[in-house]
């Protein structure tokens, strides 16, 4: 019977093990791990070959006029709208809770012209801001006192203001109108006797940019004194401008496209004719982007021509007599009030028939 | 014992079984009283050969029948089942985490699933966000390294959906596919921070809008340099055409290169299993396990982390840049968030109207004149108080 026990515990350990031994082998034998999966390429990854390609910064505001103090007029559209300045809409917080401790805002519209303000009254020079047709102070007034003037928002300006700035160009004020994407029609309407003009859509381009196609990558046309020592400008949103005598100052590069019929080409996004300096764009005044490659630059040949020249003999009739007596005895009472729309009676007289001699005839 | 055995033996053993076994047992018992007789270790011996002699084979028989009944089964099986199983992996509706981790998952089941030999992608999804699509991108790359992997898709296979099909060997696209491609990022404009008494630092209330742009842009050259990674050689467009970011119909994607032939899911199916070598192959589909219900506005905020503002909050806040197709911008965030233009400035006299085309040139007008999904307009979120 011990043999029989040893024979049969042996048995039973020699079959055992041989099982778990073929298990073990045949496991690894035909044990089908994963397959061996490729590593996915990564070296599309690395942000070197991702990174967009930025212009320069760092440029600085400068003005190298020597003029003595100038008034300058800035309007920058509806006050609440955040027109003209850039300034985003978006508050810094919610505005329905504000923070407990408000050590500041991020600013209303004028911020978006800071670099062009700042560095007019750093020479010397004084601005004052025009918020519209419901502020106090009337826009002939201010005109009439200033040098210069500067809009972001050409269709904000009501029938009587855009007439009275026209009159101001007419006598010689230096005029700085930029106009987005968008305010084609507004620029058009405002710029048509100029020669000045919008044309609707946007330029932008996905070869040269700044990190984005809407902020296109503008150059001097040509040598003048708005693009002197200007290579590059970053337009954050250019709108094509044009001017019936061809006077471009700044246009886009030839890998730029319109959007409205996507054609390729280098197309007109600044004009000049003579005091009259058009934009299309209003970006580059903003202190995010002043910086940004010669937008410095621009801004402060942008300062040099406001301030730059003779002083602008321009009056309007409304504010140089008192009471109602000039309105009748103006120089052209048979359509004055029509563009107007009545809205202003006093004031709203001259323009029209102005272009030509209204600044001679108003001071007569 | 042969001798004495023989002449009653043999006619038995050819009639019947048992009666044999009962004639036996006595011969046997004879031989085992003259084996124990002589020595008792022979006693077994003796019996175990006479029982292989005539009766194990009839034993072994029997126990062969069972054998086999219960194994047949079995072997029937083997030999009439699929070759292998085609898994068919849905990817619908927004991407996010949930739709990331569904899709890796079963990809990932199905590399290390011996049973499953190819995969096919079905596909009905207008993007999300850009890094989950990056996720499931990784996982279609890795998994087509070792098997077929084709895509289907319906309506919506664009932007961040079309990141995480790239990869796939084969892209099929319905005819009638409304978006395809979409290769782009949008979010809401870059725009600056004033001081903000809340945080700890300048950014922590968000970068400033140059670096916003160009982390914008960088995730879009992610996105490009995927896709060209991947599908450049098919791809007939060049860098700056894709970067458009234009939303293909499924004609046009298979014309352009963003998808490789028309068809659908059951024909992808068929195709990827030829392509394994499947002739006889089953179907696993495996759906998303809990599509995100309807209406349901992914992006919202939530205390003091805000993502994009849900459509109860007049602001966006410092949004997430996202992969998402305009076709499938409202049921990404929200029919009431629409995508404010690139300066957020809006002309007075004809606020919320005006526009200027936003995130990308292509004009999506032809979507329906209200549709909130169209990311273009300049248009503030809801109400306008605020302008």
């Amino acid at each position: 019977m011990s043999v029989d026990l040893r024979t049969t515990v042996g048995v039973f350990a020699l079959v055992f093990l041989s099982i778990i031994g073929v298990a073990a082998v045949g496991g690894v034998v035909l044990d089908n791990a994963p397959p061996e999966t490729d590593a996915v390429a990564d070296d599309h990854w690395q942000l070197d070959s991702v990174e967009p390609e930025t212009v320069s910064e760092g440029g600085a505001v400068e003005m190298e006029s020597t003029e003595s103090s100038n008034t300058v007029v800035v309007h920058l559209g509806s006050g609440t709208s955040g027109l003209g300045g850039g300034t985003s809409i978006l508050p810094i917080e919610d505005s329905n809770a504000p923070a407990e401790s408000d050590i500041g805002t991020l600013g209303g519209v004028q911020r978006g012209v800071a670099p062009l303000t700042a560095a007019l009254v750093e020479n010397g020079h004084e601005v004052r801001f025009y918020g519209g047709i419901a502020t106090g102070e009337r826009l002939p007034t201010m005109l009439s006192d200033a040098d210069a003037f500067v809009t972001t928002s050409p269709g904000s300006l009501s029938a009587t203001d855009a007439d009275a700035v026209e009159s101001f160009v007419d006598a010689g004020g230096r005029t700085l109108v930029t106009s987005d994407p968008g305010g084609a029609g507004a620029l058009t309407d405002f710029g048509s006797p100029f020669g000045v003009y919008g044309e609707a859509g946007y330029v932008y381009d996905m070869e040269n940019n700044d990190a984005n196609y809407l902020s296109v990558i503008v150059e001097p046309t040509g040598t003048g004194s708005l693009t002197e020592g200007v290579e590059r400008v970053v337009f954050r949103g250019a709108a094509p401008v044009g001017a019936a005598n061809g006077s471009a100052t700044l246009a886009t590069a030839e890998t730029s496209q319109l959007s409205t019929t996507r054609g390729a080409g280098s197309y007109d996004v600044a004009v000049r004719n003579g005091s009259l300096a058009v934009m299309g764009d209003s970006s580059f005044l903003e202190p995010e982007n002043a910086g940004r490659a010669d937008n410095g630059a621009l801004i402060g040949n942008v300062a040099d021509f406001l301030v730059t020249g003779e002083n602008p003999d321009v009056s309007f009739g409304p504010p140089t007599g008192p009471g109602g007596a000039v309105p009748p005895g103006g120089a052209v009472p048979p359509n004055g009030t029509a563009p107007p729309g009545g809205a202003a009676p006093p004031n709203g007289t001259a323009p029209p028939p102005e272009p030509t001699d209204p600044p001679e005839n108003a001071t007569a | 014992m042969s001798s004495e055995g023989a002449p009653s033996g043999p006619p038995d053993e050819s009639t019947d079984d048992t009666e044999s076994t009962k004639k036996g047992t006595p011969t046997a018992g004879r031989s085992a009283t003259r084996a124990t007789e002589r020595a008792t270790g022979d006693e077994s011996t003796s019996i175990l050969d006479r029982i292989e002699t005539r009766h194990a084979v009839g034993v072994a028989a029997i126990l062969a029948v069972a054998a086999g009944l219960l194994v047949a089964p079995g072997v029937y099986g083997a030999v009439t089942a699929p070759d292998g199983t085609v898994a068919v992996i849905e990817i619908d509706g927004t991407i996010d985490s949930g739709t990331a981790q569904h899709v890796e998952d079963n990809l990932r089941d199905a590399r290390t699933n011996d049973s499953i030999e190819a995969v096919v992608l079905e596909v009905d999804s207008g993007g999300g966000l850009p890094a989950q699509s990056e996720r499931m991108y990784a996982a279609v790359d890795r998994t087509a390294s070792v098997m077929p992997v084709y895509a289907a898709v319906d309506t919506l296979g664009a932007s961040g959906a079309y990141l995480a099909i790239a990869p796939a060997d084969r892209i099929y696209v319905a005819p009638s596919a409304q978006a395809v491609g979409s290769v782009g990022v949008a979010g809401t404009a870059p725009a600056p921070n004033g001081p903000n008494a809340g945080t700890t630092g300048p950014d922590k209330a968000g970068s400033d809008p140059d670096t916003q742009r160009e982390r914008r842009q960088t995730l879009a050259n992610l996105f490009i340099e995927n896709v060209i990674e991947q599908r450049g050689d098919e791809i007939e467009l060049d860098r700056e055409e894709i970067a458009h970011a234009d939303a293909y119909l499924g004609t046009e994607a298979v014309e352009n290169g963003f998808a490789d032939r028309s068809g659908f899911v059951g024909g992808a199916v068929a195709d990827a299993a030829a392509q394994a070598g499947l002739n006889d192959y089953e179907v696993d589909t495996r759906r998303t396990e809990s599509p995100v219900p309807g209406g349901f506005s992914l992006l919202q905020r939530n205390g003091e982390s805000v993502v994009i503002a849900d459509g109860s909050n007049d602001e966006l806040g410092d949004g997430l840049i996202l992969a998402v197709a305009p076709e499938a911008w409202d049921e990404t965030v929200g029919g009431d968030v629409v995508m404010t233009s690139y300066t957020t400035r809006l002309p007075t006299d004809n606020m919320g109207e005006n526009t200027v085309d936003a995130t990308t040139p292509d004009d999506p007008a032809a979507i329906g004149s209200d549709a909130p999904a169209i990311i273009t307009p300049p248009v503030t979120v809801s109400g306008g108080d605020r302008v």
